[in-house]
């Protein structure tokens, strides 16, 4: 092995280390059966989460473009790892604690998740089209089969066929697109990509323009961005709630990352004042502009007439998406701040409510509003907490979620134009208060159906109080988040 | 000669590929899958690539199309005795506008840029010296990813757990 | 290419291919006569001196029985069924090497039907198309005993072609090239001086997955399952009439003399005479037509022998059960496969490839 392999393996060791991880749960469960169905897997798998993030922090501090140019290590890559290892390990905690999930299948999950982890840590760290491809279809595939994990449930079946083939179509379009790039360009390299179109000077051939857009209706299906976003409320509804909680955020994020990486280092050249802008004779502002508006616009104008509390919550994650490609219609340091800062939000804040939906879901057996009847006064502690999540993702002052759009909004009118997308933004997050209060309103002011004492379990108590501090000092004390946010922006190669 | 080829190659892959699309019979519709990959793989000879071609035989056709076929002989899917003429005139006019916008587009008549590699005589030596140097890092994933699709596959389709206190599975 | 050279293309390809058909009609007999002369009875001995004829009596019987159309099948895949499986068999042939090169009208052209220099990637790709054939008739038959004959038959050699080759990636390592005709030509002369320069002395465990492979993928005992007479009726072929349980059967055979040719010419030395070399041989004989005689002659000799084996084991062992099959191949040859890719990996590493 040469001295560059080695050193570029070294720069992978978030991913060796969970590869690691992952062939020791091989090797356990064929030893020792009585691990497939108790927790061990769990720990593992947030072990295995923990010494990611530890490794993430002392990998390769300068950013380089290693194995020949395919992947990038850079403060980007350590940011989405960071998120992705948090996601994973809060996944598989609350998947332990959830009744869908069968016993016997935990070893299997445990497995799955941790392979999705090293499909978005790739996703997030690609710098050719060849290992995106990979990145996003080995998330993809395995969130396929995840999303039919309860293999007895009609509706875990029509969510995972559903995503199956919407994914299947939606990779089509993508790597359709891959291929007429690597005509156009010459090369599936990010930086060989990026000069070729500079050379160019504008004078693209119309296939540029149908590569642009198979590309991005493959990526818009990973963040379920309008038109691509019809997947998403029947998966999220379909699929086991510890899954759906995942998918909520974690392909959502990966495929963010992969997005803004592809933005910013392909289309998009970085200004003096550490600003971006697109390379002359793209101009995309208008065109990402009207697509987060209308993203926007149909989650929330969805999520009005629900009444199941996954699909409220999966249109409320498309308006969310909207809301984030706000973000990148000024390409400046400002609004790319807010979209990283707004996605650590999310993070917390969705995890936290797809979380209290799965408890409810064990408890009541159904997911529908009236299945949250009383739940606030029965159980204190989930109502608080659904409460603060639910401000947070409202935009409600002195909350994470609040922060997040005033930032992405304050870099809009700080850029001067698109005031109407601020106005627009404004308006929908006053819609999705209608909606999300209907939950609210269901836990602390609706009578219980029989009057029951319940307990929450400290198991999910504690996960669930350790997901709602964030939220509400985010809300409160957000600098340091912040400055790492502008440091990941100014760190990306 | 070889455009002429090109053009006979083309055609019937072209034909076999909407066989796929147009046949009524599941079992039909993997079997013109099977003549269309035969149709890539003469493409593939054409331009040099001998090993992509046996390749594309040998896992395409060998391995993949056989699944398929299991699973519709194994599923018994009936024949589609509907006549849907809407969804097939759907069918023709999107691929014909979609055929039209690639001409419009000039993604078809384009020229392709001229820096494209030599198929080096010693193809064998040369791909898996790509695959073990600048690809090791996908190579590697995908090996792994590939371990990870069989438990998978197997977390869907175990047999159920017989609930009457026995063994847990 | 002048049109001499297209002509004598043209006849040697004819030879090859209807020499290896004429393997059917040979074995029809050996077979029945090696399987009385184990069972420790005549076997067939009417029709022509010690029953030499009995093929022409095979196949007369064959044209004249009634053929029963049946009316439930799906006539199209059912006419296309044993098309199917004899379609592979035949276009292996085409990259056996059969001999070095003889001289005609002071040009040279080799005894193979053509030397792709993806050889045995070619052999291996289109072996395994031989599936179709079985699949699409048994499926068309629309019959449950030929459709579960059918998914025993595709399961198994879909189950034994990864021994096979990973037999083949072994054999490819160590010789540096998928060319049969470069395999063929590095197995001159000796090895240490006393052995033949062979490649089984190279791969010994290659041979072996090689040959427990060969066995599964022709459908042959001790892996006759899928066409067991007990069990299935016919298996696979029970809806077919006489003519094309003809056709398959010739499949089959055709399909054992292409695995036999195949072992030959990877661990057996192919067309070189154990010890002698090419040049010696030339020296003796004088006239390269009559060592490209006696290279084919080898061949042939070195073919029969293992078709002879084929016929032995067939009546000596009985056969395995289906899941014991499928143990095998998963749990015991493709370990074993793999433990000898490392090893030659290894070897050849550190020693260069042959």
């Amino acid at each position: 092995m040469t001295a560059e392999t080695l050193h570029n393996i070294k720069l992978l060791a978030p991913e060796v280390c969970l590869t690691f991880f992952l062939c020791f749960l091989f090797v356990v469960d064929g030893l020792f059966p009585k691990t497939r169905t108790n927790k061990f897997s769990m720990i593992t798998t947030v072990v295995a989460c923990i010494a990611g993030i530890l490794l993430t922090c002392k990998v390769g501090k300068t950013p380089e473009a290693y194995f020949g140019g395919l992947v990038v290590n850079d403060g980007f890559t350590k940011f989405f790892r960071y998120f992705f290892f948090f996601t994973a390990a809060v996944s598989s905690y609350v998947a332990f604690g959830s009744k869908e999930i069968e016993t016997r299948s935990r070893m299997e999950f445990s497995l799955l998740l941790l392979c999705t982890t090293i499909g978005m840590s790739i996703m997030a760290a690609a710098s050719n089209l060849l290992v995106l491809y990979m990145g996003i279809e080995m998330v993809s595939i395995i969130s396929f089969v995840m999303a039919g994990f309860k293999r007895d449930n009609l509706k875990s079946n029509e969510a995972s066929f559903k995503y199956l083939v919407f994914g299947g179509v939606a990779s089509g379009f993508m790597i359709y697109g891959f291929s007429l790039m690597y005509g156009l360009t010459g090369s599936l390299n990010y930086p060989q990509m990026a000069a070729y179109l500079t050379a160019a000077q504008g004078n693209f051939g119309l296939v540029f323009w149908l590569a642009l857009v198979l590309i991005y209706g493959g990526l818009a299906y990973k963040i379920s961005a309008f038109p691509m976003h019809f997947w998403a409320p029947d998966v999220y509804e379909g699929a086991p709630t510890p899954i759906a909680t995942f998918f909520s955020v974690g392909p959502k994020a990966a495929g963010f990352a992969a997005l803004l990486r592809m933005l910013l280092t392909v289309f998009a050249v970085k200004t003096a004042e550490g600003n971006w802008q697109m390379i002359n004779g793209i101009s995309l502002t208008h065109v990402i502009a009207v697509i987060s508006a209308l993203t926007m616009v149909v989650g929330n104008l969805s999520a009005i007439g629900q009444t199941n509390v996954k699909r409220i919550l999966a249109y409320s994650s498309i308006a969310h998406v909207g809301y984030m490609l706000m973000g990148l219609v000024t390409l400046d340091r400002s609004g790319l701040t807010a979209i990283l800062f707004y996605l650590i939000a999310y993070c917390a804040m969705n995890l936290g409510a797809f979380w209290v939906v799965g408890v409810v879901a064990n408890l009541r057996g159904r997911e529908d509003l009236d299945a949250f009847r009383g739940l606030g006064w029965s159980m204190p502690v989930l109502g608080i907490c659904m409460g603060i999540f639910i401000f947070s993702l409202t935009g409600i002052p002195m909350f994470s979620g609040f922060i997040g759009k005033f930032l992405i909004f304050g870099s809009i009118i700080k850029s001067g134009g698109y005031l109407w997308l601020v106005l627009l933004g404004v308006m929908n997050s006053v819609v999705s208060l209608y909606y999300y209060i209907k939950i609210l309103k269901s836990m602390w002011l609706d009578r219980p159906e029989s009057p029951e004492s319940l307990k929450l379990s400290t198991y999910h108590a504690v996960g669930l109080v350790g997901l709602a501090i964030p939220t509400v000092v985010l809300g409160l004390y957000f600098t340091p988040i912040l400055e790492f946010a502008e440091r990941t922006l100014s760190n990306l190669l | 000669m070889r455009e002429g080829l090109f053009i006979a190659f083309s055609l019937f892959t072209i034909a076999a590929a909407s066989g796929v699309v147009l046949s009524k019979n599941p079992v039909y519709s993997a079997f013109s899958l099977i003549l269309s990959f035969f149709g890539l793989s003469g493409l593939y000879l054409l331009w040099g690539s001998t090993f992509m071609a046996m390749i594309q035989i040998l896992i395409y056709t060998g391995a993949i199309v056989v699944l398929f076929v299991f699973v519709v002989m194994l599923l018994n899917l009936q024949v589609i005795r509907e006549n849907s003429p809407n969804l097939l005139f759907v069918g023709v006019v999107s691929a014909t506008v979609w055929f039209f916008s690639l001409i419009i587009l000039r993604v078809l008549t384009r020229a392709i840029p001229t820096n494209v590699t030599e198929i080096p005589t010693n193809q064998l030596r040369t791909i898996s010296k790509l695959l073990f140097t600048r690809y090791l890092w996908p190579f590697e994933v995908l090996s792994l990813f590939l371990l990870v699709m069989i438990v998978a596959i197997f977390a869907i389709t175990r047999a159920q757990e017989i609930s009457h206190g026995g063994e847990k599975v | 290419m002048e049109w001499t050279d297209l002509i004598v293309i043209a006849v040697k390809t004819a030879i090859i291919y209807l020499g290896m058909v004429q393997v059917v009609p040979i074995m029809l007999i050996v077979e029945r006569r090696g399987a009385a002369f184990i069972q420790d009875r005549p076997g067939p001995n009417r029709v022509g001196p010690f029953g030499l004829f009995q093929p022409i009596a095979d196949v007369i019987k064959m044209m004249m029985k009634e053929v029963i159309s049946p009316r439930q099948v799906n006539k199209a895949l059912y006419l296309l069924g044993p098309f199917l499986v004899l379609l592979p068999a035949s276009l292996i042939v085409a990259a056996l090497p059969f001999g070095d090169f003889f001289t005609l009208f002071d040009k040279s052209y080799m005894i193979q039907i053509a030397n792709l220099d993806v050889g045995i990637l070619y052999v291996l790709a289109i072996g395994s198309l031989g599936i179709y054939g079985i699949l699409f008739g048994g499926w068309a038959s629309n019959n449950k005993f030929s459709l579960i004959g059918a998914m025993r038959a595709t399961s198994q050699i879909i189950s034994y072609e990864i021994p096979l080759g990973l037999a083949a990636c072994g054999a490819v390592l160590s010789y540096g090239s998928f060319s049969l005709r470069e395999m063929v030509m590095a197995q001159e002369g000796t090895l240490l001086g006393a052995l033949p320069h062979w490649g089984i002395f190279y791969q010994p465990l290659g041979f072996l997955l090689f040959f427990i492979a060969a066995f599964a993928e022709t459908n042959r005992l001790p892996f006759d399952l899928p066409e067991t007479e007990a069990e299935l009726v016919a298996g696979f072929h029970t809806e077919y009439g006489p003519m094309d349980f003809g056709t398959f059967f010739m499949a089959e055979y055709m399909n054992m003399a292409t695995m036999s040719a195949l072992m030959v010419s990877i661990y057996f030395g192919g067309w070189h005479l154990p010890w002698i070399s090419d040049a010696t041989l030339l020296e003796g004989l004088g006239s390269r037509n009559l060592l490209a005689l006696l290279q084919v002659l080898t061949v042939i000799v070195k073919i029969s022998f293992f078709m002879l084996v084929f016929v032995w084991v067939r009546w000596t062992i009985p056969r395995f059960r289906f899941d014991q099959l499928m143990r095998l191949a998963w749990k015991n040859l493709i370990p074993l496969g793999l433990i000898n890719l490392v090893i030659t990996a290894l070897i050849f590493y550190f020693k260069g490839a042959i």
